[in-house]
C-alpha cells in the first residue's frame, strides 16, 4: 500500500541577484516525483547542495513547496485540516541533519523527549518517564543524560537524542537526514540494526538520505539519486547504476583494497 | 580566565544595582511606618526649615518635611514606572504572540497601525493621550502602558516571527506541538532574557517620562509628592532653595542610573 506520494514538486528561492537587477528566482528542486510503500527504505543520494534536506523538509510539511503536492496515506500535507494535520504528524516523523539546530537550547533531554509523548499521548509523569528511559536504551545512552541539556552533549549523542525522539510515537515513516554521519562506526552499525528491526518489527518506512552510499545500501530498497534539484536515477536492489551522474558518485567511494577499484557493484 | 573575570564583574554590578534597588523597593514599600511627618500635612509657620533632627532634609514651601515626601514618592515614580512595565510587558506578550501566531491579515494590519504610531515619537504619542484624557496619575499611567505596549508587542511580535525558521520550532511542530504550546515552551524561554533586559532598560526611560509630564504640568496633580512634582514645585524658589529642586531630582538620577546599570549586567550576561 502506498504511505506517500510526491508529485511534481518544485522549489523555488527567490535571490535578489545585484541592488539593480530584478530578482531572480533559482530551482532547488525540480519536477520530483516518486511514491513510496509502507515499510519500505528509500534512500536519496547526491552530492551536497543537490537538495536532498529541501526535498527531506518538503516531505515533512515544513516547508512549502512552490508547486507540486504531497501525499501522506492519501492526505496533502499542504491542504489539510487542522484534524488531519495532527493524524499525519503522529506518523511522520523526522531526525534533521544539524542535530543541534533542532533542540530548543533551554530545553533538558528528558523535556525533548517528552514532548512528542505529551503531544499525542495520555501518560501519566510516571509512564512518560519510563518511555523516556526505554527511548534512551534504545539508542544506547545512559539514563543520567536525561537531565542534560543539548549543548552538553556530543554530536553523536544529539544525533542518538534526534533518532530517539524521532521513535517516540511509533510513527509509519521517518525521514532520517544524514541521521547516523556522526556516529562511530561500532554505534552506526547498532542504529541502522535497530532501524531495520524496527522496519521490519512496526512496518516502519524510512526515507534515508545521506552522503554514505554504504549505509544507503545496506538500509535501502531503492536508492534515488539526485543532482541539482532532479531525480537523475532510480536503482533498484541488486542492480547497477548507468547513468553516469550516479557512476561518478559510486567511483568516488573508496574500495576497502586498491585493487577493487572501480568494480564496486551494489 | 578573562571570560570568568568578566561574568563575575558583571555579577557584582548586577547584585549591586539589584541590592540598592531592593532597598529603595522596601523604603516605598515601608514609606508609611518610615515618615517621621505627614508627607501632606500642612504648616505655613515651618516653611523652609534647613535640615534637623526633627527634619532630616528641612520643609519646603507649604513647610511639608521634604524627607517624608521623597519616601513616599518612591511609590508614585518607581512604583508607577514598575507598574507600567509590568502591565505593558504582559499585554504585549499576549498581543505579539496572538499577531506572530496569526500572521496573514491581522498581522499585515498590526505593522501598519504600529508604524503609524511609532512614527510619532513615543512622547510626543503620550503627549497626545494625555491632552486627551487630561492630566492625572491614572492617565499617566494609561498613556504609557499604551505608548510602551505598541513598542513591545510589536518588538515580541518581530522576535516570534524571528525564531519561526530556527529548526527547533519546526522540529517542535514536527513532535506535533502547536500554537499555545509553541509559545509557551519554545518561542517564550528563548527571548525571556531579551524581554527582561529591554523592560528594565527602560523602567529609567518611563521614570524620567512620568517626572517630565508632572514638571510640565501635564502628569500627576499637586499634593502627590511625585519625584517630577516636587522638581517642579521646587522651581519657583530656585534661587533661595534649590535644594528643593536638588533632593527629588538626585532621587531621579539615582534610580534611573541603578536601572540602566543593572540592564546593561543583564545585557552583558546573555
Ligand atoms: N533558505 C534557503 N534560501 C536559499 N537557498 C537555499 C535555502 N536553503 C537551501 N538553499 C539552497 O538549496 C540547495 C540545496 O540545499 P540542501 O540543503 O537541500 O542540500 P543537500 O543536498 O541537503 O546538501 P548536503 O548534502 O550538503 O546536506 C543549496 O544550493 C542551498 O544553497
Ligand atoms: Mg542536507
Amino acid at each position: 500500500m502506498t504511505l506517500l506520494e510526491v508529485k511534481n514538486i518544485e522549489k523555488y528561492y527567490s535571490q535578489r541577484q545585484f541592488i539593480f537587477r530584478r530578482k531572480h528566482e533559482i530551482p532547488i528542486i525540480q519536477k520530483v516525483s516518486f511514491s513510496l510503500r509502507e515499510g519500505e527504505c528509500l534512500g536519496i543520494v547526491g552530492q551536497s547542495g543537490s537538495g536532498k534536506s529541501t526535498l527531506g523538509r518538503i516531505i515533512l510539511g515544513v516547508e512549502r513547496p512552490t508547486n507540486g503536492e504531497v501525499l501522506f496515506q492519501g492526505v496533502n500535507l499542504y491542504e489539510a485540516t487542522s484534524k488531519d494535520k495532527k493524524m499525519v504528524r503522529r506518523d511522520l516523523q523526522a531526525v534533521f541533519q544539524n542535530s543541534y539546530d533542532s533542540f530548543n537550547p533551554k530545553q533538558t533531554i528528558f523535556e525533548i523527549l517528552e514532548e512528542p509523548l505529551l503531544n499525542f499521548e495520555h501518560y501519566s509523569k510516571i509512564e512518560r518517564q519510563h518511555k523516556v528511559m526505554e527511548l534512551l536504551d534504545c539508542v544506547e545512552l545512559a539514563n543520567t543524560i536525561a537531565q542534560k541539556y543539548p549543548a552538553q552533549l556530543s554530536g553523536g549523542q544529539q544525533q542518538r537524542i534526534n533518532i530517539a525522539r524521532a521513535l517516540a510515537l511509533n510513527p509509519k515513516l521517518i525521514v532520517l537526514d544524514e541521521a547516523i554521519s556522526s556516529l562511530d562506526m561500532i554505534l552506526q552499525k547498532h542504529i541502522l540494526q535497530l532501524l531495520q528491526t524496527l522496519q521490519k518489527e512496526r512496518k516502519l518506512a524510512y526515507i534515508f538520505i545521506s552522503h554514505d552510499l554504504q549505509a544507503t545500501h545496506f538500509m535501502s530498497d531503492r536508492i534515488l539519486v539526485m543532482q541539482h534539484g532532479q531525480l537523475m536515477e532510480e536503482i533498484q536492489k541488486g542492480q547497477t547504476c548507468q547513468h553516469p551522474v550516479s557512476q561518478e558518485l559510486y567511483n568516488a567511494i573508496l574500495p576497502s583494497h586498491p585493487r577493487g577499484r572501480n568494480k564496486i557493484r551494489y | 580566565m578573562s571570560q570568568v573575570k568578566k561574568l563575575s564583574h558583571v555579577n557584582y554590578k548586577k547584585s549591586f544595582s539589584l541590592t540598592i534597588l531592593g532597598i529603595i523597593g522596601l523604603l516605598g514599600i515601608f514609606a508609611p511606618l518610615l515618615m517621621p511627618h505627614d508627607p501632606f500635612a500642612v504648616d505655613i509657620t515651618r516653611k523652609f526649615l534647613a535640615p534637623s533632627w526633627e527634619y532630616p532634609l528641612g520643609t519646603d514651601h507649604l513647610g511639608r518635611c521634604v524627607f517624608s515626601r521623597i519616601l513616599l514618592g518612591i511609590r508614585y515614580s518607581l512604583g508607577s514606572a514598575l507598574l507600567i512595565q509590568m502591565i505593558a510587558i504582559i499585554l504585549a506578550i499576549f498581543l505579539g504572540a496572538f499577531v506572530a501566531l496569526k500572521r496573514g491579515m491581522i498581522d499585515f494590519l498590526f505593522i501598519r497601525i504600529c508604524d503609524i504610531l511609532l512614527a510619532f515619537p513615543t512622547l510626543v504619542l503620550a503627549f497626545g493621550l494625555l491632552g486627551l484624557l487630561g492630566p492625572s496619575l491614572k492617565n499617566v499611567l494609561i498613556a504609557l502602558i499604551f505608548t510602551q505596549l505598541i513598542y513591545y508587542s510589536r518588538m515580541i511580535r518581530s522576535l516570534f516571527i524571528g525564531m519561526n525558521e530556527k529548526e527547533f520550532i519546526q522540529a517542535a511542530r514536527i513532535s506535533g506541538t502547536t500554537g499555545v504550546g509553541l509559545i509557551v515552551r519554545h518561542y517564550f524561554p528563548n527571548v525571556l532574557p531579551i524581554i527582561v533586559t529591554i523592560v528594565a532598560l527602560d523602567v529609567g526611560k518611563v521614570i524620567l517620562e512620568i517626572a517630565g509630564f508632572s514638571f510640565i504640568g501635564l502628569g500627576v496633580q499637586a499634593p502627590i509628592p511625585e519625584w517630577g512634582m516636587m522638581v517642579n514645585e521646587g522651581k519657583q524658589y530656585i534661587r533661595q532653595h534649590p535644594e528643593l529642586m536638588l533632593y527629588p531630582g538626585l532621587a531621579i538620577v539615582l534610580v534611573v542610573l541603578l536601572f540602566n546599570r543593572l540592564a546593561s549586567s543583564l545585557k552583558n550576561f546573555e
